[in-house]
């Protein structure tokens, strides 16, 4: 058989209509097949030495499918979470803080919040609904629902989150 | 009857009949059939008849088929098969020929002929994707072959389809000229105007479900104005979007309609057939059903062994691509517009294909309920002929041949 250091080999084919599959020879014998439908279920298909019929089935949905793929293999990609993302850019980060029910912010100018002044963060855009304030002035101000995004270093943006989420 | 009451009975029966053929494990598409055959004018339930309403919806259903099969085709996926797509495709092509034979043998003139044998040799993608996907049968290596040939098919629909329409419509060089002058404008336009479409479609919500159904609707209508037939308009109208940014976004947004439309047009090729005449082509349905398992089990077997399938394989290749269903009765509903067949052929050949679905359609659920038993069983004499060492190779010769032919590895 091939040289075990070789990394496997994956065949890719497109299945019209159904999906993708993906086909990987395993070293102990055998094949596995993964099929990945448009809307995220995967199949995945095994299939034993010298056989071209699957001795068994697995179906996953999306979740279940990541939580596999978290137990396969710990440096595989960790589902994003949304609510707390962050993206280190040399120290900096960059975080969305929404502005919670009834926030005092809400109706305040940037200038007169002093969030800069109080926790080190800049605040660089407020996304509202599907459109986006870029580059707020002092003068403009918060509106119920209002996602904030801010700058500034961990420390920074954790000060800030913390007084975002407590107005 | 009040159209719009018509028109509400109509999707309300279509439900049922759909529900019901989900219920007994067969595609919907033989529901929609039935009721259109038992509920219309010459059924035994004469409720419905095919009036304004139900006569747009059908025509819109027929356009909106052709135009998600080309959305769905792609040129990229036909090469990315390679060799061994090709060389099963071309081998299954000795459908036409047979079912042509077939036809003129039980009497049908030249044109009904060579619409029975195109509808013949298309076989249903969607039914045959839904039970490649229900029966856990998609990672099977002959299900790769099947989906491949499947595209295959599509793209020898388009110039047989076109060929057929300008041969319909007269063959005249006049004719011809318009069909060029669409294909010479519609070559333009993917060359030029991807950009001008890209922007046409680049809205949401109602704005693009508007300008959707009208560039469907418009550009098929612009291509039967030049005498090219307009279900290829469409097909090709999709092939054109699947390429651009707006696909994902258009198809969703259309689909309500499609669905609706697409129910409305098999209920509709129902209502065009006696249901008496249809059950009594049964007897010759199923004869023709006959023929078609046969040459599909010699097209597919052989297609198989010459693309390095095992014997188990290729005869699985052939049992996959039996299913006849919703192609086969757009192909009808185009035969049904020629003016060459005389209106006595066109009814037989009404009822004869409509049978001919419904009856392809349970047998290819009875043959997928068991299919490894089914596989097993025709396979069986022929793998004794082969030494039991080559046998157990094929599934690594698969693999080492179609690992040699990744462009990338």
């Amino acid at each position: 058989m091939s040289d075990s250091d070789a990394p496997p080999q994956i065949r890719e084919a497109t299945l019209p209509g159904v999906g993708k599959k993906y086909v990987m020879p395993l070293r102990a014998g055998g094949n596995v097949a993964i099929v990945v439908r448009p809307d995220g279920e995967r199949q995945l298909f095994h299939f034993l030495e010298h056989e071209d019929r699957p001795c068994d089935v697995l179906k996953v949905d999306p979740d279940e499918a990541q939580q596999v793929a978290n137990l396969l293999g710990g440096s595989m990609v960790e589902a994003p979470d949304l609510g707390e993302l962050q993206v280190a850019l040399g120290g900096l980060e960059i975080e969305w803080v929404p502005l919670p029910d009834g926030s005092d912010l809400v109706g305040m100018t940037l200038g007169s919040s002093q969030l800069r002044k109080r926790t080190g963060a800049s605040v660089v855009a407020i996304l509202r609904g599907d459109t986006a304030v870029p580059n707020p002035e002092v003068d403009t101000s918060f509106e119920a629902g209002d996602t904030l995004l801010i700058v500034g270093s961990e420390a920074q943006t954790d000060a800030a989150r913390a007084t975002i989420e407590a107005s | 009857m009040n159209p719009l009451l018509t028109f509400g009975l109509v999707l309300l029966v279509l439900y049922v009949a759909g529900w019901l053929s989900r219920r007994v494990g067969v595609s919907s598409v033989v529901g929609f059939l039935l009721a259109g055959l038992l509920l219309g004018p010459g059924g035994a339930l004469p409720v419905f008849t095919s009036g304004v309403v139900v006569s747009l919806f059908a025509e819109l259903g027929l356009l909106l088929l052709l135009f998600y099969m080309g959305l769905e085709f792609s040129i990229a996926r036909f090469v990315e098969g390679g060799r061994r797509t090709a060389v099963a495709g071309a081998i299954d092509l000795l459908h036409l020929p047979v079912a042509f034979g077939l036809g003129w043998l039980l009497g049908f003139g030249l044109w009904a002929s060579a619409f029975l044998a195109v509808a013949v040799y298309i076989s249903s993608s969607g039914v045959i994707a839904r039970l490649l996907t229900e029966r856990d049968l998609i990672a099977y290596p002959e299900a790769e072959r099947t989906l491949g040939v499947l595209v295959f098919e599509d793209l020898v629909m388009v110039p047989v389809l076109g060929l057929l329409g300008w041969l319909v419509a007269g063959g005249s060089p006049v004719a011809l000229l318009g069909v060029a002058a669409f294909l010479a404008a519609y070559l333009l336009a993917v060359r030029f105007g991807s950009v001008w479409l890209n922007r046409l479609l680049n809205r949401d919500g109602e704005s693009l479900v508007l300008v959707g159904l009208a560039l469907v609707v418009l550009v098929s209508l612009g291509g039967y104005t030049l005498g090219f037939p307009e279900a290829v308009a469409a097909f090709l109208l999709g092939m054109w979007v699947s390429g651009s940014d707006a696909k994902a976004g258009l198809a969703a947004a259309l689909e309500p309609w499609y669905f609706a439309a697409a129910a409305v047009f098999f209920f509709d090729v129902g209502l065009q057939v006696n249901a008496l005449e249809a059950l009594q082509a049964v007897p010759l349905a199923a004869l023709l059903l006959v023929v078609v398992t046969a040459t599909q089990t010699v097209t597919g077997v052989l297609a198989g062994r010459a693309t390095g399938l095992s014997w188990r394989g290729s005869f699985g290749h052939a049992v996959m691509l039996l299913p006849r269903g919703e192609f086969t009765l757009v192909v009808l509903a185009l035969a049904a517009a020629a003016p060459q067949i005389a209106s006595a052929e066109r009814a037989s050949l009404q009822a004869l294909v409509s049978s001919f679905v419904i009856l392809s359609v349970v047998l290819a659920s009875v043959l997928y309920g068991r299919f490894d038993a089914v596989t097993d069983a025709l396979s069986r004499p022929w793998r004794r002929r082969t030494s039991s060492r080559q046998a157990a190779d094929d599934w690594a010769a698969v693999a080492s041949a179609e690992a040699g032919r990744e462009p990338h590895s």
